[in-house]
């Protein structure tokens, strides 16, 4: 079994998760809130991800951080290394590539809570940012950890835009998936069973855990 | 501290009704409870929600004191926190993920632990919630969720109170028990306040001040009796219903009827039950008033007053004739019955009400 490409996909993983978390949440709080008419266009741009082919996505990342973009160039000269075929490169490709799947089970559960609830935490005179943290995110709990294990998930089966993005290289950009892909064009099908099979039982593990959780939660505060 | 709020707005809503609100209160008269009341769909939610910077009126200005709350012309609104003013909601919008504890704390996270301590300890004790700290708002009865949410309103200490229909969410014992309750509350807790209800038995109940509300405009504001016995138009008439509202005492209760004083004049009533206090509302409306020439023997259960004919205004088909008879006593005959008796003003009359056509309700 691919040991390395297993512990490299699960570091992408959490890495990718923890980024979805910083940058999602506000993201699903303005698409939740706002009031502005062109809302929607946001909502498409973000949910964009879920419809595209990852080889169409993968590209568009791959000029867009290539050495001859803004982007890239400005990476380039700071740190001296290029964002293509690299782990960062990676990350940045695996956010952006599951951002539907934390966005959206962030807003929706930010739209479950009781709008009469957060109003009355404004009028007792509490800001809205500690209204956010003590209020809302508690309330939205299940809804938060639905979107982080999405995320989780599928940053770790993720094939498409690896292979446009990362490349193939063992321990840098070499993910499980991509792993089981050689292993099968080698036709070695005993190695791509295992690592498949490993894959599969820790999806399956982490989504079971996810949901029992949930249950314990929902029956934890029903609305009184 | 407290002073004059001044309430001058208009808010549209996209489907074309528009709410014109011209109301001017002082909030240092005490006792202080100021009922919107209105039917429901008159705006009257929509003028409280005005008032705690919920929503945004589109034109006018609102102020509190000399503090300017919202200036269309100056672009001036203030946030919900920057008023200082105590929300009370419908259903009470308790934390649910809160214990009652961390409910009456949330609102005074700001301030040093040791004032915090020393208020909520204060909040248990005023609202008599000893025990019920570490419970969830699940766990709570009808009763004490208004208390819980009425406390942690008042806990940060609010310039001015705002209840949206506060009894609403409860079935109907537990509501006229709680009416009283509430009333001795909001007494206790000394805030101005300002109440909306579709309810007249609360309005009645809960105000010191009425403020009618009908079709998106204050139609009148005064005080209770005043609202009740004199109607600035019809659609204060129609809404309020009940013509004479009138302060009583009860002197004494047997067989299921009480007697009660209404200044010069004592009255029989139908025992309702729920009254505790001897300071009580008598309630009658017009319809239920008869009128005749001849001063009828006294049979049981009937109240017969003699009075002089104040006046006489017709009202459709309808009129409306006020006797003078110890109290002000309004009723409304038909017209025919009007001309058969040959009614003027300065007439002497007899009138006849049932003891069960007095509606009482009770007074703190």
């Amino acid at each position: 079994m691919d040991w390395i490409a297993i512990g490299l996909s699960v570091r992408l993983s959490l890495w990718t998760t923890f980024i979805l978390l910083l940058v999602g949440l506000p993201i699903a709080y303005w698409l939740t809130f706002s009031k502005r008419r062109w809302k929607f266009l946001v909502e498409a741009l973000v949910a964009l991800p879920l419809v595209l082919p990852p080889t169409v996505l993968g590209f568009y990342i791959l000029l867009a951080i290539g050495p001859k973009s803004p982007v890239g160039r400005f990476y380039t000269e700071t740190t001296g290394w290029v964002l293509p075929f690299s782990f960062q490169g990676l990350l940045i490709a695996s956010v952006l590539y599951s951002l539907p799947f934390a966005v959206q089970p962030f807003a929706s559960a930010f739209k479950s809570v009781d709008r009469r609830l957060i109003e009355a935490s404004w009028c007792l005179g509490v800001s809205r940012l500690h209204t956010f943290w003590h209020l809302i995110v508690p309330l939205s709990q299940p809804g938060l950890i639905t979107g982080m294990v999405l995320s989780f998930a599928h940053t770790l089966g993720e094939f498409g835009v690896v292979l446009m993005v990362g490349g193939n290289l063992p321990g840098i950009t070499r993910t499980v998936s991509i792993s089981i892909y050689d292993e099968v064009q080698a036709l070695n099908y005993e190695a791509a069973a295992q690592t498949s099979l490993l894959l599969l039982c820790i999806s399956f593990l982490v989504l079971a855990v996810t949901y029992g959780l949930q249950r314990r939660f929902s029956a934890a505060w029903p609305m009184s | 501290m407290a002073d004059e709020l001044n309430i001058q707005i208009e808010k549209r809503f996209p489907k074309g009704e528009v709410i014109t609100v011209g109301l001017e209160l002082n909030t240092r008269q005490r006792p202080a409870v100021t009922v919107l009341f209105g039917p429901s769909g008159s705006g009257k939610t929509t003028i409280l929600r005005c008032l705690a910077g919920l929503e945004q009126p589109e034109s006018g200005f609102i102020s509190f004191g000399n503090e300017s709350w919202f200036d269309a012309a100056r672009g001036i609104f203030l946030s919900p926190q920057q008023r200082r003013i105590g929300y009370l909601f419908q259903d009470y919008a308790l934390f649910p993920h809160l214990t009652v504890r961390q409910n009456l704390e949330y609102g005074l996270a700001r301030q040093p632990r040791s004032r915090r301590q020393k208020r909520i300890t204060e909040m248990v004790a005023l609202f008599q919630l000893s025990g019920l700290e570490s419970r969830y708002p699940r766990q709570l009865s009808g009763g004490q969720l208004q208390r819980v949410a009425l406390a942690r309103t008042v806990a940060p200490e609010p310039r001015l109170l705002l209840l949206d229909e506060p009894l609403s969410a409860l079935d109907d014992p537990t509501r006229s028990r709680l009416r009283s309750e509430l009333r001795q509350l909001l007494t206790r807790v000394g805030i101005p306040a300002l109440l909306v209800t579709h309810d007249r038995t609360e309005a009645i109940a809960l105000g010191d001040w009425l403020a009618v509300v009908v079709q998106g405009r204050i139609q009148q504001v005064g005080s209770v009796q005043e609202v009740f016995g004199r109607p600035a138009n019809h659609l204060v008439a129609s809404s309020v219903g009940i013509e004479t509202v009138l302060p009583g005492r009860i002197l004494a209760a047997s067989n299921g009827l009480v007697t009660v004083q209404l200044n010069a004049a004592t009255l029989l009533a139908a025992d309702p039950g729920d009254v505790e206090g001897p300071e009580v509302y008598v309630c009658i409306r017009a319809e239920e008033v008869m009128l005749s020439r001849t001063a009828a023997g006294r049979e049981s259960a009937r109240n017969h007053l003699a009075g002089t004919v104040a006046s006489v205004t017709p009202e459709g088909p309808l009129v409306r004739v006020v006797l003078e008879c110890g109290i002000p006593l309004v009723a409304l005959i038909t017209k025919p019955a009007c001309d058969e008796l040959n009614i003027q003003a300065g007439d002497t009359l007899t009138a006849v009400v049932k003891a069960i056509s007095l509606h009482l309700i009770p007074r703190i």
